[in-house]
């Protein structure tokens, strides 16, 4: 118990500022849902027995939809799905768009050339329609399936924009000085590029999170994700498809809605609060 | 030589989150009709807020915070910003030193020139284009340059295009602010060539800020020096260059390496300027004076004016002596 | 006779690219030769695109020459691959913006003690060794300075950072880049004060790269004046500054304000009003008052005169 209370207060200071404090309460918040769903959630996964339509009462907080499932519940069990989609395929993007973007604008050349040749390539073809035809033709598709696709697939508009970041660093007079002191290019790209790009992988990292726990959204829609899983995306379009707002069911639109909403909120200001640390650690220089 | 510019206690002031900036602290001076007047000092004593302060292009969080500006007889501090806008250009123009990288660059040197000669005289019309000819003429551009875009030019070139608009309306005071410090030692030549002989045809005034004192010893009438914020000494061209009085402006001097006579060792000036958000008591210069006296640190020292400029330092008494000299004088 | 020190011959550069339809190039120098020796100052001067700090890039190996060479204790940078690598603990360069060049992400401790670890010359724990060169370029106390941001310094600081940090590598020679046209001038003269003791103390040799005149001749033994990437003058200091011989040095020197100078100096000056350097005959023909039929026509090769003088101009020829 004492390693945890430590390990929160260390997590606690580590995100700096009211808004990185804030975002923090609210990715634990999730964090807590998806990890312990099955015990929070007043009633079980899919079940289907309640009236449909169902407006917010206090047996079913959030009404029940069309198919008499506890709307609550859903949400609950959803939070796992979507959460782990984001955070992992996320981290998965962000890895993979980096690491491209700081090789190949950095080493110019030959190396640029091919990766941005890799990189157009996969920008022409339709992500989605690409990610479809992967999730049909693979034998089965559970989470991990989902998440790799969703990750292998969108850190190309992050390579994009980190590899123009680094191509401006790489004129900066630091690396020249690294360069005349004999430092080899991957001493000189991560550890003295980027933490210099470290706001542009930060607004990027929010921006793919969003965007992953939106794919996956777009993926359960078209019936591509597991049937069995429930995630915001798939209450959203099943709500969409049982045309909730016709029936004014706003209260199983809204919450799937806020959920992604707050999600990404959360994200963003910790990404705040770290840019306005590093901004301070460099004399508020405008970055 | 009647005054055309006064400055009285001057002082401007911006907000920084961590406290009160007093950029610019009391600053008297005044020039004549005709004079060159150069304001010198190094980055952050408060030449260029100075000089913001007088044309009030001062942007928050920077603030006038007291002081008077007279211009010809007219107030500018209190002015209201329409007639000050009006009076701005035709009276006073103001040359900057990002001002050549400021021109509009989808539009012709021509169109941007007839601009600013119809935006303050909306009647010119057809005779706009033959004056902005006129004007390239007189700063040595050749008419056909008119047609350019300010990327064709060169530095120097569109400087010199500045220097023409400012004086589109023939105003009496040019302000100009560092206007060939980004520019090769030939180009600043030739234009400060071409603003000395404007200077001469015309006889405007100018309020000339740099921080290359070898420069402003070759083209000012009467120099003034700015440390952290204070006006510490104001001397004529002659005065300056046969010695300095304040401690401040002798180590500046000394810190230019000479072009000729025998090599020696500079001293500059040690320690580096105070922060201005907490400026050391007294004289502010007092923690870097390899002169400074007991009361350097707590008192701030009056201003001496004598028929050698002023000077505000201890070191001088009221008779304009050195304290060596009084003290020589007296046995 | 021994091996020079650094020894510079024929240097050139040519940037831009050849594409199939046509070919866009710019000669930043040509056919740079000089020689340095150990505890000598050599100051090249020249405006802006003179090809100054090309050849300040080139000795450093920050760009690759497309003719001639760079020799290092008889060494050739072109040839000898090991000479390469090697290369940092033998030049080191001082940049002209120490904002720039300091990692603001990284303390002053880990700037200064990285290249040591990098090159191999130190073990373990650099903090001794760093507290030492700091203390060299009178960053006093050191322990207030090693865990320091760059953004809490001046930009003097800033500079005296970048020198104990190549002085780290123990360089034989030092090519500074304009170390002081970025600071104010009662620092800069604290920094050429030091880069002069610290050339004393250590036996280095010095390369100052300025526009600068007056701190040309207070720092260096030898001047070489730069213009349109090729060498018009070179000399000792005194002598190129005192008595000019080729006409745009003494352009130059006439330009550059000192109040001290002889008033009844004159020159007669041709403004190039925007046109551009000629490609045939001498270089700065279209701006001499001395040009004659030949210097539009023919190019000029460098006239060795008595005393180590050098000067590309048709008049000594």
């Amino acid at each position: 118990m004492k390693t945890i209370i430590r390990i929160a207060a260390a997590c606690w200071s580590a995100f700096p500022g009211k808004k990185g404090k804030l975002g923090f309460v609210i990715l634990v918040w999730f964090t807590v849902i998806a990890l312990f769903g099955s015990l929070l959630a007043p009633y079980p996964k899919n079940f289907i027995g309640f009236e449909s339509w169902l407006p917010p009462s206090f047996s079913h907080w959030l009404g029940t939809d069309s198919y008499g499932q506890d709307v609550l519940s859903q949400m609950i069990y959803g939070t796992r799905t979507s959460f782990w989609v984001g955070i992992i395929a996320g981290l998965i993007t962000t890895v993979i768009g980096v690491t491209v973007g700081v090789v190949s604008g950095f080493k110019g050349g030959w190396v640029e050339e091919s990766l941005m040749r890799v990189v157009d390539l996969f920008l022409i073809i339709p992500t989605l329609a690409l990610m479809i035809i992967l999730a049909s033709f693979l034998p089965s598709m559970g989470i991990v399936s989902t998440i790799l696709i969703i990750g292998c697939l969108s850190w190309l508009y992050m390579a994009r924009s980190i590899r123009s970041q680094t191509m401006s660093e790489r004129q900066s007079g630091y690396v020249e000085a690294a360069r005349t002191i004999g430092m080899n290019d991957a001493e000189i790209m991560f550890r003295e590029i980027l933490p210099n790009i470290v706001p542009v992988i930060l607004a990027n990292l929010v921006l793919v999170t969003t965007q992953a726990v939106l794919a996956e959204a777009g993926l359960s829609f078209l019936g591509l994700g597991d049937p069995t899983n429930v995630s915001w995306g798939t209450i959203l379009a099943l709500a969409n498809a049982n045309n909730a707002v016709l029936f004014h069911a706003w209260w199983w639109i809204l919450p799937p809605g806020l959920a992604i909403a707050f999600f990404c909120f959360g994200f963003i200001l910790i990404g705040n609060g770290i840019l306005e640390k590093y901004r301070a650690n460099r004399g508020n220089a405008a970055l | 030589m009647s005054k055309l510019l006064q400055v009285q206690n001057l002082s401007i002031e911006y907000a920084s989150p961590r406290g009160v900036v007093k950029a610019v602290d009391n600053v008297s001076f005044s020039i004549g009709k005709g004079e060159i007047f150069g304001l010198a000092g190094e980055s952050g004593c408060g030449k260029s807020t100075t000089a913001f302060g007088i044309c009030r292009l001062l942007r928050p969080p920077a603030r006038l915070a007291g002081g008077s500006v007279v211009l010809d007889g007219i107030e500018l501090t209190e002015l209201p910003d329409e007639q000050f806008d009006k009076l701005r250009w035709s009276k006073m123009s103001i040359v900057l030193q990002s001002a050549m990288n400021n021109l509009n660059p989808v539009l012709k040197i021509r169109s941007q020139l007839m601009d600013a000669i119809v935006a303050h005289e909306p009647d010119a019309g057809k005779e706009a284009a033959k004056r902005a000819e006129q004007l390239m003429r007189l700063v040595d551009l050749p008419a056909d340059r008119l047609d350019s875009y300010p990327h064709e030019l060169s530095g120097g070139m569109r400087q010199r295009v500045v220097i023409a608009m400012a004086m589109a309306m023939k105003p009496s005071l040019v302000i100009m602010d560092e206007p060939t410090t980004a520019l090769d030692v030939v180009v600043q030549n030739g234009i400060i060539r071409k603003i000395l002989e404007l200077q001469e045809q015309f006889g405007f005034s100018i309020l000339f800020i740099t921080h290359d004192l070898p420069l402003m010893l070759e083209m000012c009438d009467r120099i003034g020096i700015m440390y952290a914020g204070r006006l510490v000494e104001i001397a004529s061209r002659q005065e300056m260059k046969s010695g300095p009085r304040h401690p401040y402006t002798q180590g500046l001097l000394h810190s230019f390496p000479p072009l000729y006579g025998p090599k020696r060792r500079l001293e500059g000036i040690p320690g580096h300027p105070p922060d201005l958000i907490r400026p050391p008591g007294g004289c502010r210069f007092h923690p870097r004076c390899a002169r400074a006296m007991t009361q350097c640190s707590s008192r701030e020292p009056a201003v001496l004016a004598d028929e050698r400029g002023q000077v505000a330092c201890h070191l001088y008494n009221e008779e304009g002596l050195s304290v060596e000299q009084a003290s020589a004088a007296r046995e | 006779m021994s091996k020079p020190l650094l020894h510079v011959n024929e240097l050139g550069k040519v940037f831009g690219s050849r594409s199939m339809f046509r070919k866009n190039e710019f000669r930043a120098v040509h056919d740079v030769s000089f020689r340095l020796e150990q505890g000598e100052v050599l100051a090249i001067v020249g405006e802006s695109g003179s090809g100054k700090s090309t050849i300040a890039r080139m000795l450093t190996n920050l760009i690759p020459a497309t003719s001639g060479d760079i020799m290092y204790g008889g060494q050739s940078l072109r040839r000898d691959k090991r000479l390469g690598r090697k290369l940092p603990t033998f030049v080191q360069m001082i940049f002209q913006d120490p904002f720039a060049a300091l990692n603001p992400h990284h303390t002053i401790g880990y700037i200064v003690g990285r290249p040591l670890l990098v090159q191999r010359q130190w073990k373990g724990d650099t903090r001794p060794k760093v507290l030492e060169l700091l203390q060299k370029v009178g960053l006093t106390p050191a322990e207030d300075f090693i865990d320091k941001y760059p953004y809490q310094l001046s930009g003097g600081q800033k500079q005296r950072v970048m020198i104990a940090k190549v002085l780290g590598l123990a360089p034989k020679v030092i090519v500074a880049d304009e170390p002081t046209s970025m600071l104010d001038v009662s620092i800069g003269v604290d920094i050429m004060n030091l880069l002069l003791d610290l050339k004393s103390q250590e036996q280095l040799a010095l390369i100052l790269i300025t526009h600068n005149l007056g701190s040309a001749k207070y720092m260096a033994d030898r001047i070489m004046v730069m213009y349109a990437g090729q060498m018009v003058e070179y000399g000792p200091a005194e002598q190129v500054i005192g008595e000019p011989l080729h006409p745009y040095t003494k352009l130059l020197i006439y330009s550059s304000p000192d109040p001290w100078r002889d008033a009844s100096l004159t020159m007669e000056i041709i403004d190039p009003q925007g046109m551009e350097i000629p490609k045939t005959g001498c270089a700065f023909h279209h701006r001499c008052p001395h040009a004659g039929d030949a210097c539009r026509t023919k190019s000029v090769a460098v006239t060795k005169l008595g005393g180590e003088r050098q000067v590309r101009c048709h008049l000594y020829t």
